[in-house]
């Protein structure tokens, strides 16, 4: 039988395990993909994750595999390409994302088209030059000095534009990309191909 | 098991008293120490690793390393915090909103998720962007302009313009500098004109921005929230103004540019204080900005608990300078040549007035809190007095115990809602800016924080946009 000792603790009792219950709180665990089947499959930020790197991979190298340049080297003498960083015109600090997505391009074109394919980050000197002067990189002028400098006649290039807002505590991010192939010595877009995605934080 | 929590719980540091050892280094001129300081709170062995979660205040931790990595120079770690603290700002809230919820009005006022005020959510991408363009990292500086100039939007309206002018001067100024320095001049015009017109313009004459209206034909169109005409002085004086070209604007303005920024003293930090109900009661309805207000009924129960006698005070957060370094004039002198003229954020003064924003919604919730543990309270001694009118020393026991257990969920209740006394309390009380042009070569830059000095040597190129930081002297 419960005293009525008992019974005026309980309350007590109940309300400082509620306290404990809501102070205590399980610890994070690391997993991986093979224990966590569906790790990729969840949304973390409203930067580019991998799905969404390989979305935008898809809708742009079929384009570019295809498109009338990259036949065009096919058919010809085989060009000398340079990979040059995208642009980042966002909110959000996708740099290295977007370093990822190129580096992919550059896979295919070096295993899939007659190109010879040259990276800027082989090139020390260059590549202190575009830190220090990211803003000039579209200018064609300067396109044309790197160009030159690398043996380049074409560029693999892009930018990246969003339309952010916020409301309340909910953040959208629309991002616009294009990816681009520019002749180095007279400024022409050969091809140019547009991806999207939209990313939110929702409540 | 009661006593236990109220032993376990009632131990815990407020956030103010954890601070107290790191804000003392720091006004030491020690920030090494400070950090030091931090990573031990962070539970990590060095700067350079970030915390496994951000439980216990943690993003407050590493926002306050964030400042100190600053102040030593390592821009590189502190950007890397600063992106880290940004998105998880967010993040937190998303994933624990129910239990923070419950905790925050039942229990404690600073158990929830921190929340940043909008002086502090500003600053944040404010300072990262004086990482990046002290890295010369223009690209990551435009990602940080972007950003801050959306929270910008999102958090300020006519009102609370009026309430830090200065902070947002500041975000605008330094976004300026990084177009202008990437050469998107649109963009520099458009944000050096915010800047100027919030008053924060560190050369004597605004001819820098007269030449980048009249070079990129900026109408000034997006400032309707500044009341601003083409008829604005700043635009008919720059039409007057001789056209420039890209390469004649770089040579005027960008040859040998460079901005000094000195950050000096530490801005008011919060501390918990016992504040009469009738003085809350009158607050709660204060602030013309708050969010949340005390509604009718709460209110109704205060006003009766306080007639009642059951009610006549709470704790409450409010803003102190106890222990703070004092605020000092600041100077730079370039190659023993002192420099005049120069723009001088008020940050103390800010941080003032943006807890004016928040502070009515928070003594409101407190009143709530408190109105609930004396509710609960009453109820116990209640049911003590139906357990007497029953009789019998059985009854009799349990009375007592009742009534000692009614008071003590008050009492205990009370003894734990520690009000949240959490803020950004490294940051400086006055930011200081001053822009020069040098020539090409080797230069020492000395900068005088009251009696102290800090001294760099530096070399300029002639062509690059150099930020030189100082804010290790307090």
């Amino acid at each position: 039988m419960k005293t009525p000792l008992i019974r005026s603790i309980r309350p007590l009792s109940m309300l400082s395990l509620l306290v404990m219950l809501l102070v205590g709180c399980g610890s994070p665990q690391y997993v991986r993909d093979t224990e966590e089947p569906r790790l990729d499959e969840y949304t973390m930020s409203l930067r580019f994750d991998r799905q969404d790197l390989d979305r935008l991979y898809q809708e742009n190298i079929d384009e570019l595999l295809t498109s009338r340049i990259v036949r065009q080297w096919d058919r010809g003498e085989s060009p000398v390409v340079a990979i040059f960083p995208m642009r980042n015109e966002t909110s959000e600090h996708i740099g290295p994302q977007l370093d990822t997505l190129l580096s992919k391009f550059e896979t295919d074109l070096v295993n899939q088209t007659a190109a010879s394919v040259v990276s800027w980050e082989s090139q020390p000197d260059l590549l202190n030059e575009v830190r220090r002067q990211q803003s000039d990189a579209y200018d064609p002028t300067r396109l044309a000095a790197y160009g030159r400098q690398m043996g380049a006649q074409y560029f693999v290039t892009g930018k990246v534009y969003d339309v952010a807002e916020r409301i309340h505590d909910e953040r959208r991010v629309q991002y616009f990309m294009f990816v681009q192939v520019i002749n180095v010595s007279t400024g022409q877009i050969h091809f140019q191909n547009e991806s999207e995605i939209t990313k939110g934080l929702i409540r | 098991m009661l006593t236990l929590v109220l032993v376990m719980l009632s131990g815990c540091a407020s956030y103010t008293q954890d601070l107290r050892p790191t804000r003392q280094a720091l006004t030491g001129g020690n920030p090494q120490a400070a950090i030091e300081a931090l990573n031990q709170a962070l539970d990590v062995d060095h700067a350079g690793e970030l915390p496994t979660n951000l439980k216990q205040d943690r993003v407050l931790f590493l926002l306050e390393r964030a400042t100190l990595l600053q102040a030593t120079g390592d821009y590189e770690q502190a950007a890397r915090d600063m992106m880290y603290i940004d998105d998880h700002l967010e993040w937190v809230d998303l994933s624990g909103a129910k239990a923070a919820q419950v905790m925050r009005f039942i229990y404690s006022d600073d158990a929830g998720q921190y929340r940043a005020p909008a002086h502090e959510r500003l600053l944040l991408n404010t300072l990262n962007l004086i990482n990046f363009l002290a890295q010369k990292r223009l690209g990551s500086a435009r990602v940080e302009a972007r950003r801050f100039d959306l929270l910008a939007r999102y958090f300020v309206d006519a009102d609370s313009r009026q309430l830090m002018p200065g902070i947002l001067g500041l975000g605008y100024y330094l976004s300026g500098a990084t177009f202008e320095a990437s050469g998107e001049y649109d963009d520099a015009a458009r944000f050096y004109a915010r800047a100027y017109l919030s008053g924060v313009w560190p050369e004597e004459h605004p001819g820098r921005l007269e030449d980048l209206i009249a070079l990129t034909g900026y109408r000034g169109r997006d400032l309707t929230d500044f009341d601003i005409t083409e008829d604005h002085p700043l635009f008919t004086s720059a039409r007057s103004r001789e056209r420039l070209s890209r390469a004649e604007y770089r040579a005027r303005h960008q040859a040998g540019d460079a901005l000094v920024v000195v950050q000096s003293g530490l801005s008011p930090y919060r501390k918990a204080e016992r504040v009469g109900l009738g003085w809350a009661l009158g607050y709660s309805q204060h602030s013309p900005y708050a969010g949340a207000y005390l509604d009718a009924d709460a209110r109704r129960q205060a006003l009766s608990l306080q007639a009642s006698g059951a009610l006549n005070s709470l704790n409450f957060p409010v803003l102190t300078d106890h222990d703070l370094p004092p605020r000092r004039q600041v100077g730079v002198v370039i190659d023993d040549a002192a420099l005049t003229g120069h723009a001088r954020v008020d940050l103390y003064s800010q941080v003032h007035a943006s807890w004016t924003m928040v502070g009515a919604t928070a003594v409101a919730a407190a009143i709530s809190r408190a109105v609930v543990r004396a509710v609960a309270g009453q109820a116990s001694r209640a049911a003590t007095d139906a357990a007497l009118r029953q009789g019998g020393s059985e009854a009799a026991a349990a009375g007592a115990l009742g009534l000692l257990a009614g008071l003590a969920v008050q009492g205990t209740m009370s003894a734990l809602d520690t009000p949240d006394t959490r803020s950004w309390t490294t940051l400086a009380a006055d930011i200081d800016l001053f822009r020069i042009k040098l020539p090409a070569g080797r230069h020492t830059v000395a900068v005088d924080i009251g009696p102290m000095r800090d001294e760099r040597v530096v070399d300029v190129l002639t062509d690059e946009f150099l930020l030189l930081n100082f804010s290790a002297l307090r």
